[in-house]
């Protein structure tokens, strides 16, 4: 690697010619990399954390592929995107269940998964217990009961909210509701879902 | 110039002793060269139907769901289920 200084475009380790002390680190005559006390630190395309390779698309941080979890509270250690298959089961299992619709995705920052998901039916097959949404990208923590939003339902009996709770140490959401607005929630059991039951749901959970 | 795509299992990890989380990486090359890459995810218990997936899958939760890892998944879930009031 060539070392120049006071030199303006090349391919190697740059100072600036004024002042002001900035760095640049060039790469085929294209900086890549500037420092400079009152700009900080300014990288042309993605930064590789945890010796990840950078992405040549966009620009951004890369993490490493598996995640390498730091405890300290103050310190990013993973970002994912991804999709996952969302379907609608029961507490005691299911089967024979088919379906017109069945699209998920997810972000998860740090420990935290952001999921949401679109789940219709066309056929609800035998569900067994109380009535549930599956398939979460990742087991959340061993604490019960993280509430999350449906902001859509169809084809369910008399009910006048209906909310999810993501079971601790499971993949899986409780499907909740109440029948009135006085009356306190309950859990929705086959009796309450049909052939044409959708779920869209938005659900945040820690892992 | 070709563009190529190809699917693999980049991730299995086993999470709670009994939960094996897949990761199957979808990978866009041009000319061998990385492009693009997007993440699909499912998680497996010892109740799930395995016989579909990758060997490689089977190999690692067959070797994970030992009897006594099975049993503490029998024991949680209906821990579970009353905690739920099933």
């Amino acid at each position: 690697m060539s070392v120049l200084i006071n030199a303006s475009t090349s391919t190697g380790l740059v100072q600036s010619a004024d002042t002001s002390g900035e760095i640049e680190l060039q790469s085929n005559g294209t900086t890549a990399l500037k420092v400079n006390t009152n700009e900080g630190i300014q990288i042309l395309n993605c930064l590789g954390v945890g010796n990840a390779t950078p992405s040549t698309s966009g620009a951004g941080i890369t993490f490493p592929a598996t995640q390498s979890a730091s405890s300290d509270a103050n310190t990013l250690d993973d970002y994912e995107e991804g999709t996952w298959t969302p379907i609608i089961g029961g507490s005691g299992g299911q089967s024979g269940q088919s379906y017109s619709g069945q699209a998920g995705y997810y972000t998860k920052i740090g420990r935290m998964v952001y999921a949401q998901c679109r789940v219709a039916l066309s056929a609800k097959g035998t569900i067994t217990g109380n009535v549930s949404l599956k398939g979460l990208p990742f087991t959340a923590d061993g604490a019960i009961g993280y509430g999350a939003g449906v902001s859509y339902w169809y084809g369910l009996t008399n009910w006048v909210y209906v909310f999810v709770a993501v079971s601790g140490g499971t993949t899986q959401c409780e499907v909740r509701g109440a029948q009135s607005a006085v009356s306190e929630s309950g859990s929705l059991t086959t009796t309450d879902i049909g052939n044409s039951t959708q779920f869209n749901a938005s659900i945040i959970y820690f892992v | 110039m070709a563009l190529t795509e190809r699917t693999e299992i980049d991730q299995i990890e086993i999470v709670q002793q009994w939960n094996i989380q897949v990761r199957q990486a979808t990978i866009i090359e041009r000319d061998g060269d990385f492009v693009s890459r997007t993440f699909h995810r499912w998680v497996l218990t010892p109740d799930s139907n395995i016989s579909d997936q990758e060997q490689k899958v089977q190999d690692i939760a067959n070797a994970a769901w030992t009897p006594e890892v099975r049993q503490a998944y029998e024991t949680f879930k209906a821990e579970q289920a009353n905690r739920l009031g099933v």
